[in-house]
């Protein structure tokens, strides 16, 4: 389904993210959640975002993903402004090229693993390829739980499903918020190595929220938000944030 | 804040939109309870209204007292009102006339008319000089008289009374009908016709006294004392069993089925509203489990959470009850203008802004008592969230999922929905049971329609308005008085009957008729009866009125007997008693007939010996000869001017009479609305029952959804889809409910018929398909409105909103 591509083979944004605002309220009790943020992704690119808790990490997730309408600036995503377009459109845009991962997994209880899986595919009304789905199974490792219930799974399990659910799209970007903040270390670890391994292996870009400092090593960048405002902290986590 | 039950005021402030659906839920069971409470006393006050018009203002009428034991009755504290009343020629057999027309005589005291009867004269005063009498509106026109006039009336053994007339009253059911003069005398100046009327034996008259209570008398008490009293039998007093049925004091039939539908009603209405409530309750306890963990995390000991719950249900009667008690007096007020609006003259005294303190009583009463059941369950369940809820943040834990949604066969919104709807089967059993308990509710009192068309005659599309008719019932209407009626101003229809009675005739049965037709002389006159036959003719208005209300057994005999000139072709008028049907031969000496058909409905009733046999005009000329009718029928618009009226009596001449029905009609006409308002208005909040508890129950479930519905939304549900997905688990539910509902409500509808109308109308139970399609409609547009309400609400709200609602 992906194939290898090495890092750094194309260097197109895929993602642009230009002055945005987001302020909660009005007059006296405003809260300005994001104030001028401007960054870019390229494809393939693995960031990760810290900042303590209410600093506007997950309102600058929610706004590129379209789950949230940010109060001015602007989103290209794949070259497309994700802002301009009306509520169905959003949608229909957030179904093919962005995958979501959230701390809480937010699978749906009534439908199976694999099902949960081509979710995103049958909102489409696509008939999913069973090949692509065997071999997301087989990269998940959840080929032997296909047919188990989200009930009947593990977290990291759980977390699994959710990232195969983002990922059997072939979205352009992939959102994660705290992925791991639910799970144990050892299913942290497992989580983590899938999002890395869809990020070097399978050029797909990464959005992931964080709180915990020892996973931003497998991030090409680190972005740093504080009381709205983003800091690019550059490369790869160095000491300065452990 | 001093006391920790103080919390509940602010809670609710913070989560008054969380509260909204139990508010309303508590609200509607108080309007539905208030409601019905208030329109069974508003259907008292009508019947009571309509026992007073039909019967008057009296309770008891005693015969055989004398006028000491009268006068002593009369000064009893017991007592409001009391007159003697007394008549002579009521069935007009006799020969009282005053100017040639017939004359009905009534002798009366001062308070007769006034408290007894309320009536009040059009036109002058009383009798106060001797010689004096008050006479019926209609005598104006008739007789062409006014105030002061001198009229002469002459009793059947030819003595003649000179009365100058003192006042005119209005008219009486019976007047107007018969078209006779009703005079009313003191009782004084009566007594001495009557003395000499009673020489002659005159079995139809009576002396009566009526006798009115004051009210909050215990009326069977003051009865059996009177009784003891003066030694009165049984027979001696008659009682108004209308009016003392509405005061709760009579025995009759009509008035404790009403008391016992509403009892049935009341804890059929009980059930659904505890059973609305509870969810709603329930509902708002799941979706605050973290905080009832919190409570009992940092020292609330059961007791205290149950409490809690308790008073935070009884916090929310504080607004719904006085909003579900004013809601339900303004539709009482609503009910009331419109039967007010169907007939004004007849619900006159119906107040328009009536308030039922029983109802209004009730709708509190039921509101807190069900409130109080409703809360018990939720209470517990709040009581029982344990503390370790609130540190584990696990605010909302969905029932465990056992099977997955079927996605191979359909497509997913619907295949979601419909999982959602059947996955709990425990919530689904409890979702379909509140959809069941409303068509249940419906199903059980849609006999009440059936009883009402059977027992309160609507007024047929065959009752006229006014009639002329030959005194002697011949042929003696004149054929052209039909044109010359239909060319007066304010004339709806004419339609004419010719009537020929007693004919002697021999019925040959259908089975032997047809050996008899291809073997001629076959059949022994043993196999054949004597019956006597009425024949009349329909003209063409009535044979379309027999077409449109499906009257004929079969429709190829209507059209054959409509047009039959000299066949012989009649329709046979439906009677028990009587053994003529369809295929028979019937011999006369006008000639021989055929009956092509049954006519299931039919105005004319004859003695039980005697078939009605119906042909058309032609043929019943053929027959007889006769080509003037018996009787003429008029409809008449409703701004008729007095001058047609008075035109038609002008043509009852020479033997014909004129009868006006329309006070009749307008008494049967009330009956009818005030038992279709009262029978529809139960059907209605009963629908409307249904319909809230619908929108209600999908609204709560699509609330408890709301995390799931914002992670579909999230990776890329539509809105579309997501209403779909909602109107499938809709779907789902209410298929259920009517299932259930009609699995348990037709038994119940079969039981109620059985009950209520096949022992007195010998109707056969019959599918009530009627109502099935009306509640099924209800509920399937209750459904739709049910899932546009959440699939709007949960648009509007954002999907990172909808995410962290836990």
């Amino acid at each position: 389904m992906y194939s290898k591509q090495s890092k750094g083979d194309d260097l197109t944004n895929i993602l642009q993210v230009t002055r945005l605002c987001k302020t909660y309220g009005m007059g006296d009790a405003a809260v300005q959640a994001l104030r001028n943020v401007s960054f870019s992704m390229r494809k393939g690119e693995f960031a990760a975002i810290v900042g303590a808790s209410g600093s506007g990490k997950s309102t600058l997730l929610h706004c590129i993903g379209g789950l949230d309408r940010p109060t001015s600036g602007e989103i290209l995503l794949n070259g497309k402004d994700v802002l301009s377009m009306s509520d169905q459109q959003r949608t229909i845009f957030r179904r093919r090229h962005i995958g979501f991962v959230f701390q809480s997994f937010q699978l749906i209880p009534e439908l199976t693993v694999e099902q949960n899986i081509v979710f995103p595919l049958l909102l489409d009304y696509r008939r999913p390829e069973q090949r692509d789905v065997e071999e997301m199974l087989d990269i998940l490792g959840l080929s032997h739980r296909r047919n188990h219930l989200p009930g009947q799974l593990s977290g990291g399990q759980q977390q699994r499903t959710a990232i195969g659910r983002a990922l059997i799209t072939k979205p352009a970007l992939i959102l994660a918020d705290e992925p791991t903040g639910n799970l144990d270390s050892a299913s942290s670890r497992d989580v983590m190595e899938l999002l890395h391994a869809a990020s070097r292996q399978y050029s797909q870009t990464i959005l992931m929220i964080t709180h915990n400092t020892g996973l931003t090593a497998c991030a090409d960048r680190v972005l740093q938000v504080s009381d709205g405002v983003l800091n690019d902290l550059g490369g790869t986590q160095d000491e300065t944030l452990s | 804040m001093k006391h920790f039950l103080e919390l509940i005021p602010l809670s609710a402030k913070a989560h008054r939109r969380q509260h909204r659906m139990t508010l309303f839920c508590i609200a509607l069971a108080v309007f539905l309870v208030t409601s019905i409470f208030s329109m069974a006393d508003m259907e008292l006050r009508s019947q009571k209204i309509k026992a007073l018009q039909d019967y008057g203002n009296w309770h008891i009428m005693l015969k055989h007292i004398d006028e000491e034991s009268a006068g002593r009755i009369a000064l009893r504290p017991d007592v409001a009102a009391s007159s003697w009343y007394n008549v002579l020629n009521y069935r007009l057999n006799d020969a009282y006339a005053v100017n040639g027309h017939r004359a009905v005589v009534c002798g009366i005291e001062e308070g007769f008319l006034s408290d007894i009867m309320q009536i009040a004269l059009a036109e002058g005063s009383f009798p106060a000089e001797e010689g004096q009498a008050i006479l019926t509106q209609n005598a104006k026109d008739s007789l062409g008289v006014a105030l002061g006039d001198t009229v002469a009336l002459h009793t059947p053994s030819g003595a003649v009374c000179n009365l100058t007339i003192s006042g005119f009253g209005a008219d009486t059911i019976l007047s107007a009908k018969t078209d006779a003069v009703c005079i009313l005398l003191p009782t004084d100046a009566f007594r001495t016709l009557y003395s000499a009327a009673a020489q002659n034996e005159l079995s139809d008259s009576d002396l009566v006294y009526y006798v009115q209570f004051k009210e909050q008398v215990n009326i069977p008490a003051c009865i059996r004392e009177l009784k003891e009293q003066y030694g009165l039998a049984d027979d001696d007093i008659a009682q108004n069993a209308a009016l003392l049925g509405v005061m709760g004091f009579g025995r009759d039939s009509y008035m404790l089925g009403l008391y016992g539908a509403a009892a049935i009603l009341f804890v059929f209405v009980l059930t659904a509203g505890v059973l609305m409530i509870a969810s709603s309750i329930n509902s708002s306890i799941a979706q605050r489990t973290a905080f009832f963990g919190m409570l009992r995390c940092i020292g609330a000991d059961r007791r205290q959470t149950m409490r809690f719950v308790r008073l935070e249900a009884l916090f929310w009667c504080r607004i719904a009850i006085p909003a579900g008690a004013l809601a339900g007096v303004i539709f009482t007020w609503f009910l009331c203008a419109v039967l007010r609006l169907l007939s004004g003259k007849y619900f006159a005294d119906l107040p328009l802004f009536g308030i039922s303190t029983v109802g209004i009583a009730m709708g509190i009463l039921v509101g807190l008592l069900t409130v109080m059941i409703a809360a018990q369950a939720p209470a517990k369940k709040a009581a029982s969230v344990p503390p370790l809820t609130a540190v584990s943040g696990n605010a909302y834990t969905p029932v465990p999922v056992r099977h997955a949604a079927n996605t191979s066969r359909i497509k997913i919104p619907a295949a979601l929905g419909l999982h959602h709807a059947v996955q709990n089967r425990k919530n689904l059993i409890l979702m379909a049971g509140s959809f069941a308990v409303s068509i249940v509710l419906f199903l059980g009192f849609s006999p009440l329609v059936n009883f009402m068309n059977c027992a309160v005659t609507p007024l047929q599309p065959y009752a006229p308005d006014v009639s002329i008719l030959s005194a002697d019932n011949t042929c003696m209407v004149p054929f052209a008085y039909k044109d010359r009626l239909h060319s007066l101003e304010g004339v709806k229809s004419v339609y004419g009957r010719k009537f020929a009675y007693d004919i002697s005739a021999q019925v040959y049965p259908a089975q032997i008729s047809s050996v008899r037709s291809s073997t001629p002389g076959s059949a022994s006159s043993g196999d054949s009866y004597q019956k006597n036959i009425m024949l009349l003719s329909y003209d063409a208005i009535q044979f379309n009125w027999v077409d449109e209300h499906r009257w004929a057994s079969d429709q190829r005999a209507l059209e054959q007997v409509a047009k039959d000139v000299q066949e012989g072709f009649v329709l046979a008028a439906y009677s028990p008693t009587s053994s003529v049907g369809a295929g028979d031969r019937i011999e006369t000496a006008l000639g021989d007939l055929t009956v092509c058909g049954m006519l299931n409905r039919c105005p004319y009733n004859s003695d039980p010996n005697t078939a009605v046999l119906v042909c058309s005009e032609a043929l019943f000329t053929e027959l007889t000869g006769a080509e003037d009718y018996t009787i003429l029928d008029i409809k008449l618009r409703a701004d008729v001017p007095k001058e047609t009226i008075d035109a038609i009596r002008a043509m009852t001449v020479d033997g014909l009479s004129f009868s006006d029905s329309r006070p009749g009609n307008q008494e049967v006409k009330g009956a009818y609305y005030a038992f279709a308002v009262f029978i529809y208005g139960f059907l209605a909040v009963i629908a409307l029952i249904a319909a809230c508890n619908i929108v209600n129950s999908i609204s709560l479930s699509a609330a408890s959804r709301t995390t799931q519905y914002g992670a579909m939304r999230a990776v890329g549900m539509s809105t579309a889809q997501m209403t779909q997905m909602i109107a499938a688990e809709a779907g789902a539910y209410a298929l259920s409910g009517i299932i259930a509902g009609c699995l348990i409500g037709l038994p119940l509808h079969a039981l109620l018929w059985r009950l209520l109308i096949a022992p007195r109308w010998q109707l056969p139970w019959q599918l009530p398909l009627s109502a099935i399609a009306a509640i099924t409609a209800v509920v399937l547009l209750s459904c739709a409105a049910a899932v546009h309400g959440p699939a709007k609400r949960l648009k509007a709200r954002s999907i990172v909103d909808a995410l962290s609602c836990e």
